[in-house]
């Protein structure tokens, strides 16, 4: 019995060594193109693909789990997963319980206005601020882009939903004069309403507004240095080379991968 | 309708997964029920307190919280002891967390059923010479079941929508497939109304045998 008890013990110890290069990984499979879930059951997206690369350039093997978003940063506490990618925006609330990568991509935002509004012809972001001047911009409760609007756009009023469908169907109704959300967001909404919006202005970054804030990153529980060290150097070779910048246009279309400030 | 085909069979796992979830914890729970039930009638006052505290505490507690506590507080207790990490099945702790739950509530209803049955019925059976212990098992209890089938119907039923919650701790059922399918294919009020079709005919099934049931269980009273 003794035996018995100490062999099984050296086997956990065993396993947790061999573990080190056999990482467990989460995500949220419900937000696409980010990740979702393709008709074979497997995980696809934009994140399943950077966090594939940065298994194969760390010399990992990554099995990646579909789990609710809520329960991602407590299974990465107790150490169910090694890694969370969700396109998950480093915070600083978040960044109190979990450590994060450097961040790898930073989703445009835009402006939309109901579709024939005149303010939808404005290309420049300067021209756009000045015309929005006086209006009413409809944004997130409790998101960067409210902070956004509050410190940049002073004379603009914004008026705060709980949701994102509701902004878009009231641009439509002419309650609000424009939103500010996630660019991918928009094109959502925009193939449920079609003709019924039009984007505004260009994309925006943090380099325009710092309130939006510090990008999006890989999470990993506190004080696993060494895995974040070569998660670093994966992400940072990845945005040198232009491997994100490669799978960002393959499934959004554009280029979100983080440009260092 | 072809969206719907193509991820049936992920929704039809999905349903798999939220019987088994539902099925496990209202066994369960019935299991502990009946103890509870036992140990407040014959236990000494220490249990009966304890039953009176779980009855309490957990019927004041949202489900989520209990989840939580019963598989990220399992695998932390198990990580510690073992000094590694344990891995924690989620159906099991799905399972484990929603018996818990299910079990006070069912308690509950046991204890409601009990009070039904006519205290000549003890009396009559203790004066054949059963033991107290005999006239519960044999007398008491199947007819103490008998008066419970409604409240036990009813705590199946809120079960399998409870099932719906152990998502959170990485289990795929049928609500979560549903929401993943939703986002897959952008069409999220297709997949709300098959989910909410699937719950309801298997909720409208689960009736029937209810109804059925209490028919059969109501004969000769």
């Amino acid at each position: 019995m003794k035996t018995l008890a100490l062999s099984s013990l050296l086997a956990c110890l065993l396993a947790g060594t061999a573990m080190a290069d056999n990482l467990r990984v989460g995500t949220s499979a419900d937000f696409p193109p980010w990740e979702s879930v393709n008709e074979a059951g497997d995980v696809i997206g934009f994140d399943r693909d950077v966090i594939d690369e940065v298994c194969k350039r760390i010399e990992a093997e990554c099995t990646v789990t579909n789990q609710a978003f809520d329960g991602l940063l407590p299974a990465l506490q107790v150490g169910k997963f090694d890694m969370v990618i969700s396109g998950m925006s480093i915070t600083e609330e978040r960044a109190e319980q979990v450590d994060f990568s450097s961040a790898y991509a930073e989703p445009p935002y835009r402006f939309a206005v109901a579709a024939g509004s005149d303010l939808a012809k404005i290309e420049k972001r300067e021209d756009l601020e000045a015309a929005l001047e006086g209006k009413v911009i409809g944004v997130q409760t409790g998101s960067t882009h409210e902070a956004v609007v509050r410190t940049n756009l002073p004379k603009s009023e914004p008026r705060l939903y709980e949701r994102n469908e509701q902004i878009a169907d009231d641009l439509n109704a002419g309650r609000i004069d424009a939103g500010l959300l996630e660019q991918s967001v928009w094109e959502q909404l925009m193939e449920a309403r079609k003709d019924q919006l039009s984007l505004a202005g260009p994309l925006l970054s943090s380099a325009d507004y710092a309130e939006f804030g510090n990008g999006t990153a890989i999470a990993m529980r506190k004080g696993s240095d060494e895995l974040k060290k070569r998660v670093d150097d994966a992400v940072t070779s990845m945005l040198a080379d232009g491997k994100i910048a490669e799978l960002s246009s393959k499934w959004f279309g554009y280029d979100l991968s983080y440009k260092a400030k | 309708m072809s969206v719907i085909l193509t991820y049936l069979p992920h929704l039809l796992q999905g349903l798999v997964v939220t019987l088994q979830v539902a099925a496990g914890s209202f066994v369960i729970g019935l299991l502990i029920a009946v103890l509870a039930v036992f140990g407040w009638n014959f236990g000494p006052r220490p249990l009966r307190w304890f039953i009176s505290a779980y009855v309490t505490v957990v019927r004041g507690l949202p489900e989520l919280l209990i989840i939580f506590l019963v598989f990220y507080g399992g695998t932390v207790l198990l990580s510690g002891a073992f000094g590694t990490y344990v891995e924690v099945n989620a159906l099991t702790a799905g399972i484990c967390a929603l018996s818990v739950v299910s079990g006070a509530y069912l308690t509950e209803i046991l204890r409601g059923a009990l009070l039904t049955v006519p205290q000549g019925q003890w009396e009559a059976a203790t004066s054949l010479g059963l033991s107290r212990m005999t006239a519960f098992r044999d007398v008491v209890l199947p007819q103490m079941l008998s008066y419970a089938v409604p409240g036990l119907g009813n705590q199946w039923l809120v079960i399998l929508k409870e099932s719906a919650l152990v998502s959170i701790i990485g289990l795929e059922e049928l609500m979560r497939k549903g929401v993943v399918a939703a986002g897959a294919t952008h069409s999220p009020m297709t997949f709300y109304l098959t989910v909410g079709a699937l719950y309801v005919a298997i909720t409208g099934v689960s009736t029937l045998i209810i109804g059925a049931a209490d028919r059969r269980a109501a004969r000769g009273r």
